[in-house]
């Protein structure tokens, strides 16, 4: 009796499996509205396959300043690598705004590359606040010379962390959204660094004029956000509360992206993208996501420059110190308001006759024009429908890289970064030629 | 005008002046007249300190707000969790997923939830939920014997999936409030209204006691040894890490999601 239960047990826990696997349907990202994509990314169906785990090891590398008491729990700077046993390449892997070394995509860029067969270090992008106590020299991450500066020194640092534990053939650079143009911008260093010489750099939904990129992200949030800043506590409500109305959490469905992609998809296709008064859902999360990130900028990169903008000189925070005014306060700062008046002024100092328009030239894809064009190991992948390019700028990057640059149609920003297509993209570009 | 006003007016015209200017920059190639720039950058600099203008000097209904007057210990109970997590819970889920084969992890998780079904049924039926508490009985009964004393969990495979409500929710349901924001220790994130449903909770299991161990002085190993398994089984299956939000804020970011998640389960 009890053994034929057990089969049934067993019957019934592995018979089920299969069923899943089917019904895969075919085709490319299926997400057009480019808000929504960014948002969403990638549904289960169009995913690279990539490994559940792989082993990963964190690392720590000593700070630069000495670390205030608020920020006790981030004392190190913290980075991760995933190393092959034999000997292969090394691809640096650096992460996006505001995004850390284990950050969703970061971990599956990690997991694909991995898998292909490479030494991957992934490193936290130097707005992340980790990278900005401990790793950046001025604590005013932004302009990306600088940051290239900072994220070289970090590289190194972290090579020699796990030299005896790997055998590299060379070295390779890339990341996704800023950390894509931070890594144009490494490469450009290796020339006359040569620490590494970097002989790949691959570029994911990279910014051209980071200003104007930020420009149109702080936009999102005015433009779909009722009452702008002040309005993100209601929006937010609303949102979560009609996301909820067609969630069953006792369905056996996860609160995740796909669950986000089934409810977009089940909604009326009129009602999916505007909103009342021509406002759009997911323009308004991205917004307010991005003035999240940049007010996490702005907080640290006050209280450790210790520039006055919004935390008075001097100020001491203990650990269990309230922040909500604070809090406050960073999220009304937009961040080309970060870069105008704090970022700027510092480079001004430092730069004495160099204007804001030259320094904002220095900080764009422009600057190195003339190491991208004549580079042929330098490749990016786009989407047309990226929300981050101001007019003009896909059609700048294709006249300059021509064949170097995949330009697919949907995804918005960075939404299809472990599809099928994209991540078969990486792998063909890091693994050619060798 | 109010002074709220005259903020945001300021703001809108800095901000709008400042686009402008911009625009106009980038139309016209020419020289730029430096004066003229730094005097803009003047302008535009805010007053050193000045938080009072960033922030409207009258907090409006705010949705992000969570009642939390015991903010400066519930600060402390956080940090103190984050240490614990770090130097002691992370590593034993770590060693406990590295001996452990993940059909066994499985297994000790569906095992667990199955206990747990006992509370589930308890507050369904307090909460008047009859199909949910149906279900729940079903479940019991089909994965304590076809799977196996609830190492398996076959009630799934027919659609019959857990539902959850604890003691808080059914507080809730009956009106009552969520009271002030608690962070528990090595809980977490709580109110006043879920930290006694937590212990309302744990009365009914301790006082039904399906495994037939509680008040038994030889057991008392057997005891410790399943709470502390149930312990680390239930971290393993949270993914969050403390401070790894990269934020500042991340205590009242966890809050407003902690309490925006419990008033949708509550609803549920």
């Amino acid at each position: 009796m009890l053994t034929s239960l057990l089969a049934i047990g067993l019957v019934l826990a592995f018979g089920s499996v299969g069923v899943l696997a089917e019904g895969k349907p075919n085709g490319e990202y299926p997400i057009e509205d480019r808000f929504a994509a960014t948002v969403i990314g990638t549904p289960k169906f169009y995913k690279a396959d990539l490994p559940a785990e792989i082993p990963v090891k964190e690392y720590t590398l000593p700070g630069l300043h000495p670390v205030p008491e608020l920020f006790w729990y981030s004392d190190d700077l913290r980075f991760s690598a995933a190393l092959q046993k034999g000997r292969a390449p090394l691809v640096f892997n650096i992460a996006g705004t505001g995004a850390g070394y284990q950050s969703a995509k970061m971990l599956a860029l990690q997991k694909a590359l991995y898998q292909a067969g490479f030494h991957v270090i992934n490193l936290s992008s130097p707005t992340y606040l980790n990278f900005l106590i401990n790793a950046s020299q001025s604590n005013l991450p932004g302009f990306l010379p600088e940051d290239a500066e900072d994220i070289y020194r970090v590289m190194e640092l972290a090579y020699q962390k796990v030299e005896a534990d790997a055998e590299v053939s060379e070295f390779h650079v890339m990341g996704y959204s800023l950390g894509a143009a931070h890594a144009a911008f490494v490469a450009e260093l290796d020339q006359t660094r040569k620490v590494f010489d970097l002989q790949k750099v691959y570029m994911i939904n990279p910014p051209v004029n980071l200003y104007h990129s930020v420009d149109i992200l702080d936009q999102l949030l005015d433009d779909n956000v009722k009452g702008g800043v002040e309005g993100v506590g209601v929006f937010l409500d609303k949102t979560l509360n009609r996301l909820a109305a067609s969630y069953e959490p006792k369905d056996g469905m996860h609160f995740d992206g796909d669950f986000l992609y089934k409810a977009y998809s089940s909604w009326d296709p009129s009602q999916r993208g505007i909103g009342p008064e021509g406002r759009n859902g997911a323009a308004a999360l991205i917004g307010t996501s991005f003035r999240m990130s940049s007010a996490n900028v702005v907080f640290a990169a006050d209280l450790m420059s210790n520039s006055g903008y919004i935390i008075p000189p001097g100020t001491e925070f203990g650990r269990r110190e309230r922040l909500d005014y604070y809090a406050k306060a960073s999220h009304v700062v937009k961040f080309t308001e970060y870069v105008d008046q704090m970022v700027i002024p510092y480079l001004q100092q430092k730069y004495p006759g160099k204007s804001r328009k030259q320094l904002l030239g220095e900080a764009s894809l422009h600057h190195i024009e003339d190491f991208l064009a004549g580079n042929v190991q330098v490749r990016v992948v786009t989407n047309r429908d990226e929300i981050i390019l101001a007019p003009g700028e896909l059609e700048y990057m294709e006249g300059l890289l021509g064949e170097r640059i995949k330009v697919f149609d949907h995804g918005g920003h960075c939404g299809n970064i472990d599809s099928v297509e994209s991540v078969a993209d990486m792998l063909a570009f890091l693994q050619g030629g060798q | 005008m109010t002074i709220k006003g005259q903020c945001t007016a300021a703001i809108l015209a800095i901000v709008l002046f400042g686009a402008q200017s911009w625009a106009n920059e980038e139309q016209d190639d020419a020289q730029l007249d430096r004066e003229k720039v730094e005097d803009l950058m003047a302008a535009q600099a805010p007053e050193k300190n000045e938080v009072q203008r960033l922030i409207s000097p009258k907090v409006p209904e705010n949705a992000l707000l969570v009642y939390d007057p015991w903010e400066p210990m519930n600060r402390g109970i956080y940090n103190f969790n984050a240490r614990f997590d770090r130097a002691i819970f992370l590593p034993t889920v770590r060693g406990y997923r590295a001996v452990t084969p993940d059909i066994v992890e499985k297994g000790v998780s569906n095992f667990f939830s199955n206990l747990g079904e006992v509370s589930n049924l308890v507050n369904n039926l307090l909460q008047l939920r009859m199909k949910s508490s149906a279900i729940t009985l079903w479940r019991f009964v089909v994965n304590s014997t076809v799977g196996v004393g609830g190492l398996w969990d076959p009630a799934a495979k027919f659609g019959a999936y857990e539902q959850r409500e604890d003691f808080g929710q059914t507080l809730g349901y009956w009106g009552v409030g969520s009271g002030p924001y608690v962070v528990l220790p090595f809980f977490g994130p709580s109110s006043l209204r879920d930290a006694t449903g937590l212990g309302l909770d744990y009365a009914v299991e301790y006082n039904i006691d399906l495994l037939a161990i509680n008040g038994d002085g030889n057991q008392d190993d057997l005891r410790s040894g399943l709470t502390l398994l149930e312990t680390v089984d239930t971290r393993k299956k949270i993914a969050f890490r403390y401070y790894e939000t990269g934020s500042p804020f991340e205590y009242e970011l966890v809050r407003f999601a902690h309490r925006q998640l419990r008033d949708i389960a509550i609803q549920k």
